[in-house]
């Protein structure tokens, strides 16, 4: 019964991996809004400040 | 080192550099995922100066838990600190007793700075405008929905790593981008935005 049991985890946790491997498991329509987004989405990246930066290398640097 | 070497090295090896004791690493590292990483938290908390401060303190965590040998992390370098990351938001929002839900869009604006070359100033000023709109539709997704689409396009993270993180399954992760994209094209149709200005 146990095997059994724990046949039947393996078998669920490969599913699970397989799902995310196939992760762009989105319909064609929600694929194609989702490229068609990506301009904007990357439009809308931002960088900390250069300060925030150089505190966090001297952060480091003092311990 | 060389500064064209460094660029080149994986993040695993970087991380172990810097644990070695090699500080020009963790400079990489950061420079390298900066921009993910401060997008996912920005997009989030709306504040910029916010933003910096969940930044930075989530970059402390990482310096402490790796200089104290206490890192042990299987996956990748980036699914960690955005893991870390989102818990220092989820945290500022339960100090501040109130979910990360969207009311408007801040003022910044990226695309005043962008260059749209070989445009005309109209097909521009479209373009503008319909990233404009695109924007504030993404802001007013439900909180729980547009993690989901940041952590999968800023974070490139799997669903996996965001099911991981956020403490959902798969499926709901999965789940919530679709609803994410499903409710984005309700929202165009609603505004007669048309994809074919972006």
């Amino acid at each position: 019964m146990i095997e059994i049991s724990t046949q039947k985890t393996n078998s669920l946790q490969k599913t699970e991996v397989i799902k995310d491997i196939n992760s762009d498991d989105l319909s064609e329509d929600d694929q194609s809004l989702y490229s068609s987004l990506k301009p904007c989405l990357n439009a809308m990246a931002k960088d900390p400040s250069q300060e925030t930066i150089s505190k966090l290398v001297n952060y480091s640097k003092s311990i | 080192m060389s500064a064209i070497n460094i660029h080149s090295i994986s993040d695993q090896d970087l991380v172990q550099k810097y644990i070695n004791g090699h500080e020009p690493s963790l400079e990489e590292l950061i420079r390298r995922h900066k921009t993910k990483i401060y997008t996912s938290i920005y997009l989030l908390v709306k504040d910029s100066y916010l933003a910096e401060d969940i930044f930075q303190d989530a970059f402390i965590k990482v310096i402490n838990t790796l200089k104290a040998g206490k890192y042990n992390e299987e996956g990748k370098f980036l699914p960690w600190v955005i893991r870390i990351a989102h818990n220092l938001v989820i945290d500022h929002f339960r100090k501040e007793k109130r979910k990360p839900l969207v009311t408007t869009v801040e003022g910044f604006d990226i695309f005043e700075v962008i260059k749209f070359y070989d445009e005309s100033t109209e097909d521009k000023i479209i373009r503008d405008q319909t990233h404009k709109d695109l924007r504030e539709l993404i802001h007013h997704l439900p909180s729980d929905q547009k993690e989901v689409l940041i952590m999968r396009h800023f974070g490139e993270l799997s669903f996996k790593e965001i099911s991981d993180i956020t403490g959902v399954s798969i499926n709901t992760a999965l789940g919530r981008m679709r609803y994410a994209l499903n409710n984005l094209r309700k929202m165009m149709l609603t505004r007669e935005l048309s994809l074919k200005n972006i």
